[in-house]
């Protein structure tokens, strides 16, 4: 006989949510499963670092965790996934900084097995800008939120964050130039 | 979702560079993270609900238990000394200041039900 649970990786996100608010855990798997991939790639490119990537991505789920049940839309899931996946990178970047201006990656870090070159450029020109530079672009490139809702996100003014967006992709786009002749800006 | 300003280039490269991660053994550490979790909440609990439970009888057990001590001496005083013969045994239910709450609460309530019973009546 089926268990409900068996039923799980054909569910839709919001009643996985919902159970997940209930305590059900198997449902909360089952959600990390869906979402491991999505913060981690996010965690990737923000900190260059595979190990601490993953370790940022459990606290991340953890702090999901705990935090579910206030949680009142079921239906907002992806976007508070979001706030708190940056909210704990902050606070590490916080930390870091806190012990002694730590906060920029060496790139000495980077990973040596299981990506493709593109991967390692990319990951490698990320870590030649400032952290703040780096999160907005991450977050509009790889997450794809537009500029308000990255200065939301971030509690940055507007300004800043289009400013380092604009400083940011000058940056990649002459890192990156191999990958392709720089294209103009769309609007 | 497109943003407000993007460059081709850069949007290629990341959406090249997103991989599809296997999330087994990450799922695995969360879960088990998820459950010492849940194991120290309860510990945490059980220890507080222990400190407050130990703290309020150190604060007002004593004192509670030698009023109650107080209370259930004065409830057995006996009411008429029948001396230590089998007289004083049969009787010591009903020989004691309890026993005359105990009559008197009855008398009262029953006094009540006809007087209320009268006031129907009439």
């Amino acid at each position: 006989m089926h268990k409900a649970q068996d039923y799980y990786p054909e569910c839709p996100e919001v009643f996985l949510v919902s159970l997940a608010r209930t305590g059900d855990r198997k449902a909360f798997a089952e959600l990390v499963q869906r979402k491991q991939s999505s913060i981690r790639n996010l965690m990737r490119r923000c900190c260059n670092d595979y190990t601490l990537a993953d370790d940022l991505t459990q606290q991340v789920f953890l702090k999901v965790w705990l935090g579910l049940r206030k949680l009142r839309e079921a239906v907002k899931f992806n976007g508070w996934l979001k706030r708190v996946a940056v909210s704990v990178w902050l606070q590490h970047i916080r930390k870091k900084d806190a012990l002694g201006g730590a906060g920029e990656m060496t790139g000495n870090e980077l990973p040596q097995h299981d990506t493709t070159g593109m991967v390692l450029d990319l990951d490698r020109a990320l870590v030649k800008l400032p952290n703040p530079v780096r999160l907005c672009v991450v977050l509009s490139y790889h997450e794809g939120l537009s500029h308000g809702e990255i200065a939301k996100l971030t509690h940055m003014p507007l300004g800043t964050v289009k400013s380092h967006i604009r400083n940011g992709s000058h940056q990649l786009q002459q890192l990156l130039s191999a990958y392709g002749a720089p294209t103009e800006v769309q609007n | 979702m497109i943003t407000d300003n993007q460059d081709q280039l850069l949007q290629s490269v990341f959406a090249e560079a997103r991989q599809d991660l296997d999330g087994e053994a990450l799922t695995a550490r969360v879960m088990a993270k998820t459950r010492r979790l849940l194991y120290l909440l309860a510990a945490g609990g059980l220890t507080l609900a222990a400190f407050v439970l130990v703290g309020t009888w150190l604060i007002f057990g004593l004192s509670l238990l030698e009023f109650a001590v107080l209370i259930s001496q004065f409830l057995t005083m006996t009411l008429v000394d029948l001396g230590e013969g089998w007289l004083a045994l049969v009787f010591m239910p009903v020989n004691t200041i309890a026993s005359l709450f105990i009559v008197t609460a009855k008398a009262l309530h029953l006094g009540w039900k006809k007087m209320v019973g009268a006031s129907f009546k009439s």
